[in-house]
């Protein structure tokens, strides 16, 4: 199994899992609706947005056109200002030079600031078997690990899904932690858990937002302040990155910022932003003394060039779940990916097929609220389309009986006379099927029709159409000329 | 650097994208058809500090603003405002400049004691001071009014832990190198790259407030792993 999936049982069973948890579909409502009002409060302060947003997805389709230029930039840069620069095809590969690198440095223990690239490569689990001390420093991240790696439920926050009492009672069973649910208290707790750590830890990993080309620099966003420590407090630093996260200078890196924390946290710029390039030099008194930098493929290739290259712009902001109202309902969980929401039914499928994750691209209504809240204009709406044609007509991949269905639908609709008479016989049979003008509730046993029904009332196909009413209008207006 | 590796990688790339190698040179992208350069142009540099001082009330960073010569007196009012005890502060022209060390000397043991970080001394023991302080000072080079954001440079003189491990973290910035947005700070930091890559700070952090989460029920709670309390003395 991939390690982008950790929930691989069907989509109507992980959704119907959520849907019992009453706390969790809550937490995610609140969390939408909180992020919306910040993310249009501090939007609609920027007159400028819409040309942001053409500016941000011209920059992105920049790079990706060019990426083999700007990554061998990149790479050459990073060397001379002293790191080390790793290609890793898959994730098999990265974690082999992330493992020899701890192996040369005999590390025992690592932090780690949140970086997805890792849980796509699995590291935790290579490193835990390896019998290395791992400690997640983003509180949500710890929380989670705590609670014995519990998925995530958002990209930027992920343990939503965990309400306080659960925490404390988490924190008191693994950790001995003694006082009350505060969400301060148990926060200062965890700082004092966790800088313990970061003074002592071998290796620090971190992600890399940005990678600028044109100085070999790699940059990390963060609020808590545990990107800063793990960069600046181990004698050597692993970053981990997504081979399409770069960009060509400095400033994109300003394009870029001022889209990736308004679309993520309804912020304008985040606590603390890093600029690292290289690792500390001679003389100075703290920093990595080495930075390896680790950069990941992992099937990112397979997308550059084809039918879903714009999903490559991506910089992970979250915003396409903050509005979408399928993962409003189903949450994080209910993707059972990494990658979460209107995003991560795109990627999902093309980073470990569609044998595992077809079933994603179906998790949408296709309102295309995910591209109009997308700072790069990614088309969210249109490539999870685009998934479902390859996975109907390419690959025929869905049911027999969809298939056939759909061909018969397709036969009748372009049919005027089939039509009409389908069109009758729906409205005879919905009555023949209600009860006071609704459908009727043993309807919901019924296959597909209950689909319909279960959630919905319906109301019922009338026996005299728009166009025989209309055919009367007109018979009307004839006679009175 | 696995050359192999290196070349294989990229040839992936190469091939995707239509092309048998890495091309030799690439149309630069075209900043200017973008909104960011003529924003906040009619702004005088009055107005622009105004923004700053504006944003930075908004966040609920302590600002204080004086002239050169008061900068010691407002540090050590402040200092002792935040409750004394060790301050960790780095060895900058700034502190001559000022004349700092004559004015911590206002302030008895009891009350607050002072290290200078040294890098000669070696990491273990400039991180011990630093992790055990209550406050930390630094001098950022540049300001950004939009998100009253500081930009932190790490050097032999000002390491990474001063503005990081103390609970306190007060700043020193001077007015003239506030700038309107990140447009024209990026710009300054890429000049300071092109005058001379090999001496560009490795590390520069731009800083816009304590550290804080909202991880536990959208909870905004201050303080995380950075500092819990920062302050900005801006120098007309």
């Amino acid at each position: 199994m991939s390690n982008i999936l950790y929930d691989t049982r069907p989509f109507k069973t992980r959704v119907n899992d959520v849907l019992a948890n009453d706390f969790k579909v809550k937490a995610i409502q609140t969390a939408q609706d909180v992020f919306y009002e910040k993310r249009k409060a501090v939007v609609d302060q920027v007159a400028e947005w819409e040309e942001f947003r053409q500016e941000s997805a011209d920059l992105r389709d920049h790079v990706l056109a060019n990426l083999d230029y700007y990554l061998n930039q990149f790479a050459e840069n990073a060397e001379k200002a002293g790191a080390h620069v790793h290609f890793a095809a898959d994730d098999k590969e990265a974690t082999a030079i992330c493992m020899e690198v701890l192996r040369a440095k005999e590390a025992k223990m690592v932090v780690k600031s949140k970086t997805m690239v890792s849980e796509e490569i699995g590291l935790n689990h290579e490193l835990i078997e390896a019998g290395i001390e791992v400690n997640e420093t983003d509180l949500a991240e710890f929380i989670l690990q705590t609670a014995d790696f519990d998925p995530p439920s958002h990209i930027v926050v992920p343990a939503l899904h965990f309400e306080r009492n659960r925490i404390r009672d988490t924190f008191a069973k693994k950790l001995g932690y003694e006082g009350t649910e505060n969400p301060e208290e148990m926060t200062r707790f965890v700082r004092r858990y966790i800088r313990d750590r970061f003074l002592r830890a071998d290796v620090g990993f971190t992600g890399c937002n940005f990678g600028v080309a044109e100085t070999g620099t790699i940059t990390i966003v963060s609020n808590e302040g545990n990107g800063r420590m793990a960069s600046s407090m181990p004698k050597t630093q692993i970053a981990l990155m997504g081979m399409e996260r770069l960009v060509p200078d400095f400033a994109s890196l300003d394009v870029m910022m001022e889209m990736l924390i308004r679309s993520s946290v309804g912020a304008k710029i985040s606590n603390y932003f890093s600029m690292i390039t290289g690792p500390a030099r001679e003389g100075e008194a703290d920093g990595p003394e080495e930075l390896h930098i680790v950069i990941i493929d992992n099937r990112r290739s397979g997308i550059l060039g084809g039918d879903f290259e714009e999903m490559l712009r991506c910089i992970r902001c979250g915003a396409c779940m903050n509005i979408c109202p399928v993962y409003r309902h189903i949450t994080g969980h209910g993707y059972g990916s990494i990658y979460p929401g209107p995003m991560g039914a795109v990627l999902t499928p093309l980073l470990v097929g569609y044998e595992e994750a077809g079933d994603l691209p179906y998790a949408s209504t296709l309102c295309g609220e995910c591209w109009e809240h997308c700072p790069v204009k990614i088309p969210l709406h249109e490539l999870l389309l685009k998934h479902r044609q390859v996975i109907a007509d390419k690959l025929q991949m869905r049911p027999a009986l969809e298939r056939s269905i759909f061909h018969t639908v397709a036969g009748v609709f372009a049919n005027s006379f089939l039509f009409d008479m389908g069109t009758k016989m729906g409205a005879i049979g919905m009555k023949l099927m209600s009860n006071n003008g609704h459908m009727a509730d043993w309807t919901k046993v019924l296959p597909v029709v209950g689909g319909w029904v279960k959630a919905k009332d319906m109301g019922l196909l009338k026996m005299s159409k728009f166009r025989d009413e209309y055919a009367k209008h007109v018979a009307q207006k004839g006679k009175e000329k | 650097m696995d050359q192999a590796k290196k070349q294989a990688f990229l040839g992936r790339l190469s091939r995707a994208l239509g092309r048998d190698s890495i091309p030799t040179s690439v149309t630069p992208f075209d900043f200017s058809k973008g909104p960011q350069e003529t924003m906040y142009s009619d702004l005088s540099h009055e107005q622009v500090v105004q923004m700053f001082k504006t944003e930075a009330e908004r966040l609920g960073t302590k600002l204080i603003e004086v002239d050169a010569s008061q900068v010691g007196q407002a540090l050590v009012d402040e200092i002792v405002a935040r409750g004394g005890g060790s301050v960790v502060y780095p060895k900058s022209a700034e502190v001559e400049t000022y004349g700092l060390e004559a004015a911590f000397q206002q302030l008895g043991e009891d009350q607050a004691t002072f290290y200078q970080w040294d890098a000669t001394k070696g990491r273990e023991a400039n991180i011990n001071v630093a992790k055990d302080s209550n406050i930390g000072i630094t001098f950022p080079i540049l300001g950004i009014a939009e998100t009253a954001t500081v930009i932190q440079p790490s050097t032999e003189e000002s390491g990474r832990s001063l503005g990081l491990l103390p609970l306190t973290h007060i700043s020193v910035l001077r007015e003239d190198t506030i700038h309107p947005r990140m447009t024209q700070t990026m710009a300054e930091l890429a000049k300071i790259y092109r005058n001379d890559p090999a001496k560009f700070p490795t590390n520069v952090v731009h800083i816009s407030g304590p550290s804080n989460t909202a991880d536990i029920e959208l909870v905004r709670v201050v303080g995380v792993h950075g500092p819990i309390n920062v302050t900005f003395i801006l120098v007309k």
